[in-house]
């Protein structure tokens, strides 16, 4: 339903669109037609005019010969032919197959009048068609006098009912009347060619002819102008524009009975336009009909309907189609956006499953709003005081060691700051039971506003105790007696050298003993390496109940130890730590239910007096132990030959 | 308010006086033309009688000047008026165009009527306006009152105008059912089949006054002077009742008292 109602703005604007080029290509086609209609009503109105100009000319020229009998009463048959021949009838009317005169003749006179014609010089004259009619008005002369036109000699147009009422029209009228379309006498059967006559009354001279009665008591004959319609047309030059077809019709109705003339085109298919006109020639109706042909159309007509209907469909289309972008530009986006979402959402589904699985928290702080936001990961290890999305920052840095507080503090802000890319820190962390524990916390910003200040930051937080424990472990292995766990010779020597260093820097002296035990290897020997080992173990903790913590304790052979003293104030504090330790290994072991009894022997140099660096000193400690043993043993010897030598150097039991 | 008999008498020959110093008779040096057209009561060249023939002949008769008479179609009457080829012609109506070429005196004034055939079913212009079949007969060149020639130019954009040269064809196209309806005036009713004619059509009016009829001149071929000339006439012909009298004998006398007492 919803998708319906986005399409609706889309399909008015195709439905708008559609229509208003469907009335923009229907408006201009309606043009583009009264175009070629007036174009064509124009053709009509000139060939109509050109006719009517034309027929008025013969009308003229016919009543110039009504004029000739008006004016000289009878006319014989030599000043007729004269008068047409002064009249040189050119090319213009060349229409006109002849003119006649056609005298009334009485039934009573036509013998009489068929011999005058035969003296005339027409032999084989005779009035045709045969029958009794009541007047005849025979052809008696037609010019010129030639061929075809003499075989109308004698013909009595009254015979023929078409003709006989033009005559009689024009007889009752006075003025040139025409007939109807006939089948002209001087053609024969063969010939097929429409014709008409134009005919003009003569009236008996100095008779009045001014009522209808007094013309159809005056009148002796007829003039008469014998016309073949294709000719007539042949002789109006430009007779029509290329692509029209002409049509002339009798009468006011057009069909194949009537048609007196039709004109062919030299082009053009078809006819679509049509323009027709009834004209009044002599008082004779006729209906031209002009016809466009496809060539004329084409040569016309403006019509550009059809680009309009192309153009507006195309535009209206691209219409549609960013309507339909617009208008489901919302719905797609939100639809990407789903689908975006949903997509991240299996994303951080997954990576979520990834680092929950991996044993990583999430956290998520967004800068400006405080608020800090945690996996559910994070929030076990921490709990809900540490962990509470309300407590924000302020609640994780409780929980971070203090002792690693600032250094993490500092990648922090470094990170925050834009100084470094990562923020990478492993730090311990208070568990909300209470414990600490290694955590490795890493982060990045992701976003900042315009300022380039930053706006957000996530990050991961995961639990390296046991890795640190374990690198712990092997530090420790690697650097203490497994048996008695003192510092073994790296670790010791490494503390040397850093108090030494640190002696040099504040003028303090050190201390450095040598300790060998007496009498070990017999034990050794005699209870095992078992009891020899628990022995050492003893010895190791005897000696770390003589020195303070910062003082370091530590086994470099089988029986050999070597002890640092720090900071220690003189010979004497160094000689008589060295004495108590002397004491301590001196007194009685009870080991495996044993009684052992072992000495030491102590071989003590001092910084700086005894040497400047760490090979100076051991060796010159070394030595002092090896004439504590020359000496007797259980003793405690100082480098004293090098330094100032004193009976209290040596001490002895 | 009654006037002395003797007053009267002064003014009506102050007015004959005045008029006879007005009418100078028309310069007739040379022979001049006029065109009739085949128009119902107004001229009909089967009897070769008419309203304007008797009009011709009354004018032709009070200029003194030798005029050729012949009919022709009223296109064509138009064109020669507007080319100068002919001087005169009759019952013609003017409007903007065919004031710049010719002049006019005014002898009558009708209305026009919208004749229809009964079978159409029309009563007002509006039912033949919106009936696309029926079609309109019109003669070329032929204008009329304003409401008329808006009517015939809307016909004519939807080509439901069918030109004639002259009433005859549009009365026989109205019989054959060619056209269904054709404008009129009162003596266009052709003498002959007038009957048959009223019986199968009727009369729907146009809402417009009537039209002014009257001699056309050629402004091209008659000098100014000669058209006021001209024009006296045709005015003592309506003054002293000479064209009254050739109406009446066509129309009764109270319609031809209408149309030349306009």
């Amino acid at each position: 339903m919803q998708k319906i109602y986005h399409y609706i703005p889309t399909l008015i604007v195709l439905i708008v669109s559609l229509a208003v080029t469907y009335l923009a290509w229907q408006h201009e086609r309606d043009i583009a037609r009264r175009d070629l209609q007036s174009t064509l009503d124009f053709q009509l109105r000139q060939t109509t005019s050109r006719i009517e100009q034309r027929m008025a000319a013969y009308e003229e020229m016919l009543r110039g010969v009504q004029g000739l009998f008006t004016a000289s009463g009878e006319v014989g048959p030599a000043a007729f032919t004269r008068y047409i021949d002064a009249l040189k009838l050119g090319a213009d009317f060349s229409g006109v197959m002849g003119i006649g005169l056609t005298p009334i003749v009485l039934p009573a006179e036509l013998d009489s009048f068929t011999a005058r014609m035969r003296v005339e010089g027409h032999p084989d004259f005779h009035v045709w068609p045969d029958g009794n009619r009541d007047m005849y008005a025979p052809f008696a002369q037609i010019e010129p006098p030639f061929g075809r036109n003499l075989r109308a000699l004698g013909f009595d147009p009254l015979f023929d009912h078409t003709r006989r009422i033009a005559m009689e029209q024009a007889r009752d009228s006075g003025n040139a009347v025409l007939s109807g379309k006939i089948k002209l006498a001087i053609d024969d059967d063969a010939t097929d060619k429409p014709g008409f006559l134009m005919i003009l009354p003569i009236y008996k001279a100095g008779r009045p002819h001014d009522t209808q009665v007094d013309r159809q008591t005056a009148i002796s004959g007829w003039v008469i102008s014998i016309f073949r319609m294709s000719d007539l047309m042949a002789s109006l030059y430009g007779e029509g524009t290329d692509g029209l077809v002409t049509e002339i019709f009798d009468g006011i109705t057009p069909s194949e009975k009537n048609l007196l003339f039709l004109g062919a085109s030299t082009d053009g298919g078809p006819a679509h336009y049509t323009a027709s006109e009834v004209i009044v020639v002599s008082g004779h109706s006729w209906t031209v009909e002009i016809h466009a042909t496809t060539s004329f159309e084409e040569r016309f007509s403006k019509d550009k309907s059809d680009l309009i209907l192309l153009a507006g469909t195309v535009f209206g289309l691209l219409l549609t189609v960013i309507s339909w972008q617009m208008a489901t530009a919302r719905a797609r986006a939100v639809a990407i956006a789903e689908t975006m979402t949903s997509e991240l959402k299996e994303s951080e589904a997954c990576w979520k499953f990834a680092l929950e699985g991996a044993g990583d928290g999430v956290w998520d702080w967004h800068v400006l709003t405080g608020e800090l936001r945690y996996s559910e990961h994070w929030k076990a290890i921490l709990g809900p005081a540490g962990g509470a999305d309300n407590d924000g920052m302020q609640g994780w840095i409780s929980h971070i060691h203090p002792d690693d507080l600032a250094a993490e503090r500092a990648c922090f802000e470094a990170c925050l700051a834009g100084k470094t890319p990562l923020y990478h820190h492993d730090h311990r962390i208070r568990w909300t039971d209470g414990t600490w524990h290694w955590m490795t916390v890493r982060g990045m910003v992701v976003a900042w506003d315009a300022d380039g200040t930053p706006l957000r930051m996530i990050g991961t937080v995961s639990d390296i105790s046991e890795r640190r424990e374990s690198e712990e472990r092997i530090r420790h292995l690697a650097q203490h007696d497994p048996l008695t766990n003192l510092p073994n010779r790296a670790l010791f020597s490494d503390r040397l050298q850093t108090a030494l260093a640190l002696a040099k820097r504040n003028g303090e002296q050190v201390a450095l003993m040598f300790v060998d035990l007496d009498r070990f290897k017999p034990i050794n020997d005699r209870f095992g390496h078992a009891v020899g080992d628990l022995l050492l173990k003893e010895v190791a903790k005897r000696m770390r109940h003589c020195v303070r913590d910062s003082d370091t304790v530590a086994r470099i052979g089988g029986d050999e130890f070597v002890v640092l003293l720090p900071a220690v104030g003189s010979a004497v504090d160094a000689a008589l730590v060295a004495e108590k330790i002397r004491a301590a290994l001196a007194r009685d072991f009870f080991l495996a239910d044993q009684h052992m009894d072992i000495s030491s022997s102590i071989g003590v140099a001092l910084f700086p007096q005894d040497g400047h660096d760490a090979i100076t000193l051991s060796k010159n400690a070394d030595d002092a132990m090896y004439r504590a043993k020359q000496c007797g043993r259980n003793r405690v010897q100082l480098v004293r030959e090098r330094t100032d030598p004193g009976p209290s150097d040596t001490t002895s039991p | 308010m009654a006037w002395p008999p003797q007053l009267l008498l002064i003014a009506a020959f102050a007015g004959f006086a005045s008029f006879v110093n007005a009418a100078e008779p028309p310069d007739c040096s040379r022979p001049f033309t006029l065109a009739l057209h085949d128009h119902g009561l107004l001229y009909s060249s089967e009897t070769d009688k008419g309203i304007d023939k008797d009009v011709s002949d009354e004018l032709i008769a009070r200029s003194g000047c030798k005029v050729t008479v012949s009919l022709m179609p009223r296109a064509r009457i138009w064109q020669l008026i507007e080319s100068g080829a002919l001087d005169f012609s009759l019952s013609g109506i003017t409007n903007s165009e065919r004031d710049v070429f010719a002049s006019f005196a005014w002898y009558f004034s009708n209305k026009y009527y919208l004749l229809v055939r009964n079978d159409t079913g029309v009563h007002q212009l509006a039912d033949f306006e919106r009936a696309p079949h029926l079609r309109l007969g019109v003669i070329r060149s032929f204008r009329f009152g304003p409401g008329a020639n808006a009517f015939v130019d809307g016909l004519l954009e939807r080509q439901r105008v069918v030109y004639a040269g002259g009433l005859p064809p549009l009365y026989e196209m109205l019989m054959a059912d060619r056209i269904q309806g054709m404008i009129i005036e009162p003596f266009d009713y052709p003498a002959l089949q007038e009957q048959s004619i009223r019986a199968a059509t009727r009369i729907v009016e146009f809402n417009d006054p009537s039209v002014l009829h009257g001699l056309i001149m050629s402004r091209k071929s008659l000098p100014a002077n000669e058209l006021e000339k001209w024009r006296n006439i045709i005015v003592s012909m309506r003054r002293y009742g000479a064209l009254l009298n050739i109406f009446r004998k066509y129309f009764p006398d109270d319609i031809a008292d209408t149309m030349v007492n306009y």
